[in-house]
């Protein structure tokens, strides 16, 4: 072995702290890059593939008679067409199961688990029920007065994002409540004979402008639906597709701080080593080779850690991936971390860091040997801004601190960049439960209703009570997001929509909700220019007020202007808010909600936001702790010789901190504090990625609370970290301490 | 006595031996004297001092500087002992390079409990003129005169010097041994000098002579020389 190899592992056994501090932070960024990016990449493949074999539909219609030669057609016009029935069947009082029956051509359901049915007493299960309620297989139960078994867990193409109804009401998946079901043909013969028949239709390209044509030409159309804007299956891409920006984007700045910190960590490692450099120079030892020597620790450091970091992604990957897939009805076909993202995870720490580490030790080495020798902490010359600063007053302690603080600025700025990076991802989690408090807090208190009955069609009279409103669905131009238009008498007392003062605001005007305000970037003042949903009629309207809910994208107006934009007879309603139960004929009823059933949703709804964010806290929270620890560490071995000299000249260790580690502080406040706006800028993005193509959006808070317990949190560890290594320092003999100064 | 030892043992660790630097070291120096501790490298010479300094503790016996005991010392104790009664020199000046040269006499007067003026000391030394100039604009000989000037400025009982002329040329040496022994006469500050250069041994009141870890040889010398007159 090299002899100057041998240096290497009593360097690690003397900087155990540094280095395998800097291990773990390289492994913990590299598991989080790993493990997201490598479930991102599984989910996508599975997706496709899940597409491609179950065959999903390229359409949903309802033709208007009977087809005379579908097989014919089919063959004609190059399609293939399959008709499949469904029913909703109530299990128990909270969950209600929608019951397919099995297909075979168009959204062929895939097996997650268990076996596909044989006969008619048995059934699939939706693996997002299934996994929400974990029901096992084996299971018995009764659907529409006829029992079954539970052999099978099953995804459907068409129900990829299992949710019950497709209006804003519905749109919330909540996979306790509601989940899907197969059965065979057979079954569905005796369970349902009359359930509801739809048509599903799967072109060769995907196109179906061609098929819509012919089939409105042969049988003709009463409803047709592309896949493209079904929101079961639209939902899941745009939820999965802005996880994956998330799931991508985030731990790849975090690698690269990591790799940017352990870069900076081992370069300022290098320099201090410069006097021993210089000796080995002199004795004939080349820059190369050198240069060499010194970045066998950190490419040890970088390796090892994106090595474990890579090997433990593996382990993480798995219960995420079942975790997201509880949510999303894909079945997880691929369960790798893909190569090309381990190649990276492995190469990126390695990359970054070892060639800025050799510009470090080759720019070092440049020098002459003497240079290098004499150039010890003793006699290094002070830069010009030292040299410019002429201190006469404020007490001496205070002066020194002064100047160890402009001596030491680079290592500052890069405490504070630490403290930055650890504020920032501390504050992360901080103002993700913020802003969870809030929207959970601020879900319901404008609403005082309990029910909301949507009618059949509008009328003019009410007998049953309540309060009557007219309610539209409407869409932007581009028809990226639909929405409902809520018209509202001006006396209305069960819906009180309010500003941000907490003020009510009268409803006499046009008022929008902040979920949509944000999602379509409105303020007061601007205009707002949607789609009727059914009638693709379109109408601009100004922005007048913004009531704080960010619960549901919303537009609330005077009922009676409503009616008129919609065409609706002056005094109509098609809607009844109520406090308490109503007894509306059922015939009359299209749909009821209860807020009972919208908050269950709703928290269902944030689980996943919830747990994927806080997740991805909780690791950002620990890379934070060992970044600000692996920069104090440095600081300190740094200032080995001040401090010894001082502790030589009769300093208290109380006064020693003050002096020569005093402005490590105020670095750590200042990154801290620069961390606020960098967190509430990006956050803003981040989460309206997040929750882009749903109802509701998140709204950004960070509480003084937060904000200070992250701050005690932060400088517990900077204390702590300083104390650790603090100790280590006077720990040495200053009398050896100060001969290693100047060797 | 300024200083009392007795039968002062100090050892390190070597490898999976023990190396005793000292070994049953008695002494005592009495107040004013001007001491020279000679000897040849690794006779336990620094170690010695180093000890009497309170920045190292002996293994065995007993140490007693200005009536403190430092074996028994805590390291709160032994802070005030170094903050109060000594004054360190040492070979290659230990400065602090980011403080002017003020600013580095003023590192120990801010601590001490009665320091003298700094102007004052820095004249002494000469160096008042460059108070401002930070250690790197200056020579070898005019840096080892600020450690000498910090050192001074608490007016300490014991001054310690490691070395003190070992990095400085002949004319610079005999400079700073000249300012040495103005500081004991002037303020009858006891002096423990440690040096492997027998030529000084001549201005001092006494020599100690270490040889591996022992006293080998102590005897009033009773300045026979002053230190204008040194030569090597």
């Amino acid at each position: 072995m090299n002899t100057l190899l041998k240096r290497l592992p009593r360097t690690i056994r003397s900087n155990q702290w540094l280095v395998y501090g800097s291990i773990t932070l390289v492994m913990l960024a590299c598991m989080l890059y790993a493990s997201l990016n490598a479930m991102i990449v599984d989910i996508h493949e599975s997706r496709s593939r899940f597409e491609s074999e179950s065959r999903i539909e390229s359409a949903t219609f309802l033709p208007q008679k009977p087809f005379a030669d579908l097989s014919s057609f089919e063959h004609d016009n190059g399609l293939v067409i399959e008709r499949r029935r469904e029913v909703d069947a109530s299990v128990n009082s909270s969950l209600t199961l929608r019951v397919f029956e099995r297909t075979t051509r168009v959204d062929i359901p895939a097996i997650t688990a268990g076996r596909d049915v044989q006969t008619d007493d048995e059934m699939l299960l939706g693996q997002t029920v299934a996994t929400a309620l974990k029901i096992p297989l084996g299971t018995k139960m009764t659907l529409l007065g006829h029992s079954f078994t539970v052999v099978g867990f099953a995804a459907v193409p068409d129900y990829m994002y299992p949710i019950r109804t497709t209006d804003d009401a519905g749109i919330i998946l909540d996979p306790k409540a509601f989940g899907i079901a197969v059965i065979t043909p057979a079954a569905m013969d005796t369970c349902a004979p009359k359930a509801l028949a739809t048509w599903h239709i799967r072109t060769v390209d995907g196109t179906t402008a061609t098929a819509r044509q012919a089939l409105n030409e042969t049988v003709g159309l009463t409803y047709w639906q592309d896949i493209t804007t079904n929101l079961r299956y639209t939902l899941a891409i745009v939820k999965l597709e802005g996880a994956a920006s998330v799931s991508t984007s985030m731990p790849l700045v975090i690698l690269l701080l990591a790799c940017l910190l352990l870069a900076a960590a081992q370069g300022r490692m290098v320099r201090m080593q410069r006097a021993q450099l210089g000796t080995l120079k002199a004795m004939g030892y080349s820059t190369w080779e050198l240069v060499l020597q010194e970045l066998a620790l950190p490419a040890l450091i970088a390796l090892s850690g994106s090595v474990l970091g890579v090997l433990s992604s593996i382990l993480t990957m798995r219960p995420m991936l079942n975790f997201m897939l509880s949510y999303f009805s894909v079945p997880l076909y691929v369960a790798t971390v893909p190569w090309r993202v381990a190649i990276i995870g492995i190469v990126a720490p390695v990359f970054f860091t070892v060639p800025a580490v050799a510009v470090v030790a080759a720019r070092l080495l440049g020098q002459a040997p003497v240079k290098l020798m004499q150039a010890t902490a003793l006699s290094t010359r002070p830069g010009l801004l030292e040299r410019s600063l002429h201190l006469k007053r404020g007490s001496f302690q205070n002066r020194f601190a002064v100047r160890a603080a402009i001596r030491g600025l680079t290592r500052l700025t890069l405490l504070m960049l630490g403290a930055m990076l650890a504020g920032y991802l501390l504050l992360f989690g901080g103002a993700m439960r913020d802003s969870m408090s809030t929207l959970v807090r601020g879900a319901f208190q404008d609403t005082q209703y309990n029910y909301t009955y949507v009618l059949t069609a509008p009328r003019l009279e009410n007998p049953w009570g309540g309060e009557a409103l007219t309610s539209e669905r409407f869409t932007t131009t581009d028809g990226r997001l639909t929405f409902q238009v809520v018209g509202l008498p001006a006396t209305s007392t069960l819906f009180v929509p309010h500003d941000s003062k907490g003020q009510a605001i009268p409803i006499d005007r046009i008022i929008i909700t902040r979920a949509l305000a944000q999602k379509l970037n409105l303020k007061i003042g601007d205009s707002l220019t949607m789609q009727q949903a059914a009638t693709g009629q379109e109408v601009t309207l100004p922005v007048d007020a913004v009531a704080e809910m960010y619960t549901t994208a919303t537009v609330i107006m005077p009922q009676e202007r409503l009616n008129s934009i919609v065409g609706a007879p002056l005094g109509s309603f098609n809607a009844v808010l109520s406090a308490t139960s109503l007894q509306i004929p059922t015939q009359d009823v299209l749909t009821t909600l209860s807020m009972a059933q919208s908050r269950a949703a709703f928290n269902s709804a944030i689980m996943p936001l919830w747990v994927a964010l806080g997740s991805v806290a909780v690791i950002a929270v620990f890379i934070a702790l060992l970044a600000l620890s692996i920069v104090t560490t440095l600081t300190v071995e740094e200032e080995r010789f001040t401090i010894s000299l001082l502790k030589v000249l009769g300093y208290r260790p109380e006064e020693l901190n003050r002096m020569v580690l005093g402005s490590g502080i105020v670095a750590v406040a200042t990154g801290f504090i620069l961390g606020i706006p960098l967190l509430l800028a990006s956050l803003g993005k981040l989460l309206s990625t997040t929750t882009s193509g749903i109802s509701f959006s998140l709204p950004i808070r960070l509480s003084p609370l937060s904000i200070l317990v992250c701050a005690v949190i932060m400088l517990a560890t900077y204390l702590v970290s300083l104390r650790a290594a603090r100790r280590k320092v006077l720990g040495v003999q200053m009398a050896v301490s100060l001969k290693a100064a100047r060797e | 006595m300024l200083i009392e030892l007795n039968k002062v043992g100090r050892k390190y660790q070597m490898g999976q031996g023990e190396f005793w630097a000292l070994k049953n070291v008695t002494l005592s120096i009495p107040e004013g004297q001007l001491v020279t501790i000679l000897g040849p490298s690794g006779s336990g010479k620094s170690t010695l001092l180093n000890i009497m300094g309170g920045i190292d503790h002996a293994d065995t016996g007993t140490v007693r500087v200005t009536g403190v005991d430092l074996s028994h010392a805590s390291e709160r104790d032994l802070t005030q002992f170094r903050r109060d009664t000594v004054g360190f020199v040492f070979q290659f000046f230990n400065l602090i390079p980011n403080l002017t040269v003020r600013e580095n006499v003023e590192v120990t007067a801010d601590i001490a409990k009665k320091p003298l003026f700094i102007d004052e000391v820095l004249d002494a030394v000469g160096l008042l003129p460059m108070a401002d100039r930070f250690p790197s604009e200056l020579s070898g000989g005019e840096q080892q005169r600020v450690s000498l000037a910090r050192a001074v400025i608490k007016n300490p009982s014991l001054l310690l010097a490691d070395e003190p002329t070992g990095s400085l040329d002949f004319a610079t040496s005999r400079d700073i041994l000249r300012l040495l022994v103005q500081v004991n006469e002037i303020y009858h500050t006891t002096i423990v000098l440690v040096t492997h250069n027998a030529a000084i041994a001549d201005m001092t009141d006494r020599v100690i002579r270490l040889r591996s870890g022992e006293v080998e040889e102590d005897r009033l010398v009773g300045r026979l020389i002053k230190a204008e007159e040194v030569t090597w």
